[in-house]
């Protein structure tokens, strides 16, 4: 005759129960035990950084007060390196015009002078007023005016308003849009 | 019914209690992760930049004072003073007339005219001209000049030699404060071409510059460079001519008569200053 015992069947369903539930408590205890090392490794390196941001901030802080006081070295080296930045836009246009009033002055020889110069720094427009001699002299000129160096120097130059005086003298004007080249290059 | 789901919840509590535990701890891990490890690790993140931020800004800092230290030493602000002196930061209007003045004497130059408008005498020097923008025709020049300088225009007839005159000409360029012929007509007695013995007379428009931008520089940003366009600039002013302009150093009487006749009374100590 077979006996029924369910009380023995329930405890051992339940033993089974609890090894598992163990097992999973394991885990999850371990985890959790991992889980708060991290946690304690992050905070106290949180610590560390914090330390080291501290010390940062109070060298800077020095380095700071330290700057304060050359404030007038510090002021009139910004002005002085201002102004030298500011001097060398003022030079590169002189440096254009004074190329242009050398080049015209000298490639044209001595049968010819320059009566009258006139320049617009706005605009950069350069206006030349010439003497010549004579007319072959003139013809010179125009030689050198039309020549390919002239050209290539100034693009946009122009001539106009020739006269001829009683004496035989002629005169023309010539302009010419300075720093040009420079623009082009840039 | 009640009685029952007392029981029943007491039994797990009794039979699962591992299991009751393990979702207490699974519940523990989850409000660990999210509220404390995830957002300590971002911060950490953040700390990591922040001390690089800091040592790059601490850097700039011990640069900038070390070069403040050495700046003297620097072959270029030798020329602090001859910079002020060919850009100066207000209406270099006495200086200006000194250096035509030296230059016209050089070089065998008279002056038979001379005009200028110079405006407000003293302007403001560079540094405090962000203080005087209240005036609107202020305003409205210096946002016209972004350029950072100004100029002050002289209109001067000169007579001489056409060779001196020629002198003078490329000498005016290379004074202090900085000269530019903007405008230059000769005027030529003869209908000849000239010779260079000839005594010609010219007019002529100068400018002279002054500079007026408004410099400002933060506490942490570095000091600026002298880069190599800079260093041209100061050779090629190592060869210009610096006037000084003489400063009086006594009142001098104008030799007038005492039109009124009376005699000098002597004020006792402090009389003035108690009236």
């Amino acid at each position: 005759m077979a006996s029924i015992n369910f009380v023995r069947q329930r405890i051992r369903k339940l033993n089974k129960l609890e090894k598992k539930d163990k097992k999973i408590f394991k885990i999850v205890a371990i985890t959790a035990a991992v889980l708060l090392i991290f946690l304690a490794i992050v905070l106290g390196i949180k610590i560390y950084l914090t330390t080291q941001i501290k010390g940062l901030q109070s060298s800077q802080q020095a380095f700071l007060r330290r700057i304060e006081l050359q404030e007038d070295k510090e002021k009139s080296f910004i002005l002085f390196v201002s102004k030298l930045r500011t001097l060398s836009g003022v030079f590169q246009d002189r440096q254009d015009k004074q190329d242009a009033i050398s080049y015209f002055t000298q490639i044209f020889g001595p049968d010819v002078t320059i009566e009258k110069i006139a320049f617009d720094a706005e605009s950069q427009l350069l206006v030349f007023r010439l003497m010549s001699a004579n007319i072959f002299t003139l013809q010179q000129v125009f030689d050198v005016l039309s020549s390919e160096a002239t050209a290539e120097k100034f693009s946009s130059l122009t001539k106009g308003s020739l006269q001829r005086t009683g004496k035989g003298i002629y005169q023309m004007e010539i302009s010419v849009v300075v720093g040009e080249i420079d623009e082009v290059k840039k | 019914m009640k009685k029952k789901e007392k029981v029943s919840f007491s039994s797990l509590l009794l039979n699962r209690r591992y299991l009751v535990m393990s979702v207490v701890g699974g519940l523990l891990i989850i409000l660990i992760l999210f509220s404390g490890f995830i957002p300590q690790i971002n911060s950490l993140f953040e700390l990591n930049d922040q001390i690089n931020r800091d040592e790059k800004k601490l850097s700039a800092l011990r640069q900038k004072a070390v070069d403040l230290e050495n700046i003297e030493a620097q072959e270029a602000y030798r020329y602090v003073d001859s910079v002020d002196q060919i850009l100066p930061s207000k209406k270099p209007l006495l200086e200006l007339l000194t250096s035509l003045n030296m230059v016209a004497t050089r070089n065998n130059v008279r002056f038979n005219n001379l005009s200028l408008t110079p405006g407000e005498i003293a302007s403001e020097s560079a540094e405090f001209l962000s203080s005087a923008k209240s005036s609107k025709k202020k305003r409205s020049k210096k946002t016209a000049n972004q350029k950072e300088f100004d100029t002050l225009n002289v209109e001067l007839e000169i007579s001489g030699m056409f060779s001196d005159m020629q002198k003078f000409f490329l000498d005016i360029e290379r004074v202090a404060p900085l000269i530019t012929i903007t405008g230059l007509s000769l005027d030529i007695n003869s209908d000849n071409i000239v010779k260079s013995t000839d005594q010609v007379k010219a007019e002529l428009v100068l400018s002279t510059y002054y500079f007026t931008q408004s410099v400002s520089a933060a506490l942490e940003t570095s000091l600026p460079n002298i880069g190599s366009r800079e260093q041209e600039i100061i050779t090629e002013i190592r060869g210009y001519s610096y006037p000084t302009v003489e400063a009086q150093q006594q009142v001098m009487g104008g030799g007038l008569e005492d039109l009124f006749g009376l005699s000098r009374q002597d004020f006792e100590n402090n009389q003035l200053l108690n009236n």
